[in-house]
């Protein structure tokens, strides 16, 4: 039957990929709230990095180089963030390091851009080309099989790192008990700089495997089409919880998917950043700590 | 209840600065003298030089002075109530959409364009008002950015109310259509906009919204009715915003979807607030001309110095620059670089000229609402 | 006629019942202090009756009008006005622009006026400057008008408190610890002003207070508050020397208890009065 594949099927698979991505780059957003309790709005550009590093890096290097210098430029993005602006801004507002991360994606999207005056939209190459399988007469392609398989393994490393070693026990210990954590010995800096760091590095990871769904990238993507996904994904799943993070970006992932392929965008354009806005705002008045959250 | 000052926070070693002698200060005819022509003056330039020099000049001014007054609009949420928006496209590209859509579809004059623009612009302000009430602080910060991609993806995409991609046409006022006399127009605007705001601080409203920035209970403690006055300041914000909509939309004659991007206007227009400086007007006038003028500027300097990369990038160069500097503002400056400014700012209004901090607690930086 | 009336008032937070009970009442032109021992409830009596919280249950009657339901901005613009035991000030503002914010409702023009440049709004400003600095003179705080209020010492910040207080043109003054942060000779000059001001502007006055000269002194009633519930009422002499009262103040359950019910002893005892 036609009708289901399209109606039902299609939007899940294409919501299940594309909204695994956007958790990877949810969790990054968790872990830095989580340790800092700020809201990182670079974490658009750390994507976009990811796309660009592994798309320049491919000329030089054998693809699978390429991908892993995407997720170090990722990486070293959220490095540099930490240490050059919130660590400095560390004793302020919270909303004024909001604003600073957002001046530094203002910073890094025309550099995109100048890199872009030939060539609009960068090709982007799967990791894996081809269709894996067929489900429902939907195909599903290898991207996407590979996207959500990163976003399970992700998410079982960020588990085994979290409850089973000391330095991701510390980690933890230092966003719930900072003076604490510092009495103990445990230097806060180190793990800032860690969690910055993770966060550049799923964003990056984000980078690799997002753009071939959609064929191409452009400068500031990361910003314009995945930071306010990722934000929701991680209210949605309650901004303190890794595990939501990944479920609230699936979800949200799906729900995008069938706006868009449900709603007439000649009728009704943008169905997409409505349905986003409504999970935002409904989620944020009717239940702030989300899915799985703790605390608003 | 977690109200105000800690008694830790009263240094008593502190001392007050006698403040009988500024207040009995009175410049002599002299004074004024050169007060007067220190604004004269740099009128006087800007009037021979648009005079002077090609038309192309004066747009780009044009395009200052709507930035300048986009840019006053975001202070009156981030500097005034402490409420953040990062979605400003939408409050501007509403009302720009309304103008030409009431100028260009109904054939309406472009005063009646900006009176909708304005009505428009305040109720979409107002109903996002609406969710402030209920979602505070940084999360508010999220829905304005939702809400400014709805507008640049959804809204402004409307083929009926926005010509789609090819986007919508709206004239400009009768008299004021040659480039020189459009950036008339906008400074007017500007300035009814400047003296507006300055009364509104100066008044009961702006004292409130200060009361209600810092501590909501201590303004309702004065009376303040917060939730009446957090709505009116959202109000304020959007008419400002459709002014700068209007003014938008009839620059160019056209306006389309891709003129009204997070990246085009949310984000440059937050960042010439923050830099030109919080609750600091005229630093945000300033910053908002040279942000533009920098960008009109740069590629001739790169000429001349033989430097293709910047003359060929210049817009993006200023971008980035400006995105660089925001940041150093908020490290080392968080009242913005208005703050440097303040003392011939005081000097110019009749004070003795002082570079001491005056009136106020000092940095305030930007701060929103638990 | 009484002032303020608040009968029966509870509330709950959580498992803690914060207040159970509590019927208090104000008359006109009295001045009456409200006890306790720390934790007792009584700034969240003020909180119930000024509108920051709304009790599970009772009511609260001010000037014969149920305000149970109202905001808080609503009851002071009826004529409460309030200070905060941590001093609710603006405290990026001067004093004389706290003088100012705290008329709000005092001032006749209105905000859209305001902002528009009618000549009304000025005449309005003048005239609301005056009433500041007259207010800030009978206080003796006139020198200070221009100064930012971060960074005034505690004590000062309190008075500054008490004149935003008056400013917002209150028929009822609720004072949350007016003299903490003072010493004993300014404490005793409170006394003093308080009196006066009841008759200057021509007060009612409910405070919460710990130094007990103070209370024995300007007080013309005492209301007791001892784990949410009141322990007893009366004149001040007769509250102090009330056995429950000592007891109540003496058992608290404190790290240092006896250091506490020392100094509990010493102010209930009172040494000026």
């Amino acid at each position: 039957m036609q009708g289901v594949g399209f109606v039902i099927a299609r939007p899940i698979v294409q919501g299940l990929a594309s909204g695994a991505a956007v958790g990877l780059v949810a969790v990054g957003l968790v872990l830095v709230y989580k340790s800092s309790r700020v809201f990182n709005f670079a974490a658009g550009e750390f994507v976009t990095l990811g796309a660009f590093g592994t798309y320049l890096a491919d000329f030089w290097l054998p693809f699978g180089l390429a991908v892993i210098v995407g997720i170090a430029t990722g990486a070293i993005a959220g490095l540099l963030t930490e240490r050059l602006v919130v660590r400095p801004l560390s004793s302020r507002p919270k909303v004024t390091i909001l604003v600073a991360t957002v001046a530094i994606a203002f910073a890094i999207i025309p550099i995109e851009i100048i890199r872009s005056s030939k060539t609009q939209a960068f090709p982007a190459r799967p990791i894996v080309h081809g269709n894996a399988f067929q489900i429902f007469r939907v195909f599903v392609s290898w991207q996407q099989l590979i996207i959500v398989l990163a976003l399970v393994v992700v998410g079982a490393g960020l588990a085994y790192f979290f409850n089973r070693t000391d330095l991701g026990l510390a980690t933890l210990a230092s966003s719930q008990e900072p003076t604490a954590t510092r009495l103990m010995g445990i230097r806060l800096n180190r793990i800032s700089m860690l969690v910055w760091g993770m966060a550049g590095a799923l964003g990056g990871l984000a980078g690799v495997l997002l753009p071939p769904l959609n064929l191409n990238f452009f400068a500031g993507f990361g910003t314009t089409d995945v930071l306010i996904a990722a934000f929701t994904a991680a209210v949605l799943g309650g901004m303190t919880s890794v595990p939501g993070a990944f479920v609230g970006g699936v979800l949200l992932g799906i729900v995008q998917a069938g706006a868009l392929a449900n709603v007439n965008s000649n009728k009704f354009p943008g169905a997409p950043s409505v349905a986003v806005l409504a999970v935002l705002v409904i989620v944020l008045v009717v239940r702030p700590t989300g899915l799985l959250g703790k605390e608003a | 209840m977690a109200t105000a000052l800690e008694p830790e926070a009263a240094s008593p070693e502190v001392h007050v600065v006698p403040t009988k002698a500024r207040a009995g200060f009175r410049p002599t005819p002299a004074g004024w003298a050169a007060r007067s022509l220190a604004v004269a003056l740099p009128g006087l330039i800007v009037v021979w030089y648009v005079h002077h020099y090609a038309p192309v000049r004066a747009d780009f001014l044009a395009g200052g002075v709507i930035i300048a007054i986009g840019a006053l609009s975001l202070n009156v949420l981030v500097g005034y109530t402490g409420q953040i928006s990062l979605g400003h496209q939408a409050f501007i590209g509403i009302g720009a959409f309304t103008s030409a859509y009431f100028i260009g579809e109904s054939g309406q004059s472009f005063y009646v364009g900006m009176i909708a623009a304005i009505v428009v612009g305040a109720v979409q302000a107002v109903v996002l008002g609406l969710i402030a009430l209920r979602v505070r602080g940084l999360y508010f910060a999220l829905v304005t950015l939702a809400w400014g991609f709805v507008g640049e993806q959804s809204i402004f995409q409307l083929k009926s109310f926005t010509g789609g991609g090819a986007g919508a046409h709206a004239t400009r006022p009768g008299g004021f259509t040659t480039d020189r006399m459009f950036l008339v127009f906008c400074a007017i605007v500007l300035t009814l906009i400047l003296l507006v705001d300055w009364r509104l601080v100066a008044t009961k409203a702006g004292r409130a919204l200060q009361a209600i920035r810092e501590n909501p209970q201590v303004a309702a403690n004065y009376g303040i009715n917060v939730k009446g006055y957090t709505l009116f300041s959202f109000a304020v914000a959007g008419v400002y915003a459709g002014l700068a909509g209007a003014l938008f939309a009839s620059r160019r004659d056209t306006v389309s979807a891709t003129d009204l991007s997070f990246y085009l206007v949310a984000l440059p227009y937050l960042l010439v607030t923050v830099v030109g400086g919080l609750r600091r007007r005229g630093g945000i006038v300033v910053f908002a001309m040279l942000f533009v003028l920098g960008g009109e500027y740069l590629p001739d300097l790169a000429k001349s110095l033989h430097i293709k990369f910047i003359q060929e990038n210049a817009g993006n160069i200023i971008q980035s620059l400006s995105g660089v500097l925001a940041v150093l503002t908020l490290i080392f400056q968080p009242d913005g670089v208005g703050t440097i400014t303040a003392p011939i700012g005081r000097w110019l209004k009749g004070e003795r000229f002082s570079m001491h901090v005056s009136a106020g607690g000092g940095a305030e930086g930007v701060s929103v609402r638990p | 006629m009484s002032v303020l009336d608040v009968q029966e008032i509870a509330i709950r937070f959580g498992g803690l019942q914060a207040l159970l009970d509590v019927t208090l009442r104000v008359n006109e032109f009295e001045i009456v202090g409200l006890i306790g021992p720390n934790g007792a409830g009584k700034t969240t009596c003020f909180n119930c009756i000024t509108g920051f919280y709304r009790p599970n249950a009772g009511r609260v009657y001010f000037q014969g009008e149920d305000v149970s339901e109202l905001g808080p901005h609503v009851r002071s613009t009826l004529g409460m006005g309030r200070t905060f035991q941590n001093v609710g000030l603006v405290k990026t503002a001067t004093v004389i622009e706290n003088m100012l914010t705290a008329q709000h409702a005092a001032i006749e023009y209105g905000s859209l006026a305001g902002m528009l440049g009618a000549p009304s709004s000025f005449a309005g400003e003048r005239l609301a400057r005056r009433r500041a600095m007259d207010i800030l003179e009978i206080l003796k705080l006139d020198h200070l008008h221009d100064s930012p209020v971060a960074g005034l010492p505690y004590g000062t910040l309190k008075r500054i408190e008490i004149a935003t207080a008056l400013a917002t043109d209150p028929d009822l003054l609720l004072l949350d610890e007016p003299s903490s942060g003072m010493g004993p000779e300014e404490a005793h000059q409170l006394g003093d002003e308080l009196l006066d001001l009841r008759n200057t502007f021509d007060l009612s006055v409910l405070m919460i207070e710990h130094h007990v000269p103070l209370v024995v002194r300007v007080c013309d009633y005492v209301y007791v508050l001892n784990f949410g519930r009141l322990l007893t009422e009366g004149l001040p002499g007769d509250v102090q020397r009330h056995p429950e009262v000592v007891a109540a103040y003496l058992g608290e359950e404190d790290p240092d208890a006896e250091a506490e019910a020392e100094r509990a002893e010493g102010r209930l005892q009172g040494t000026g009065a």
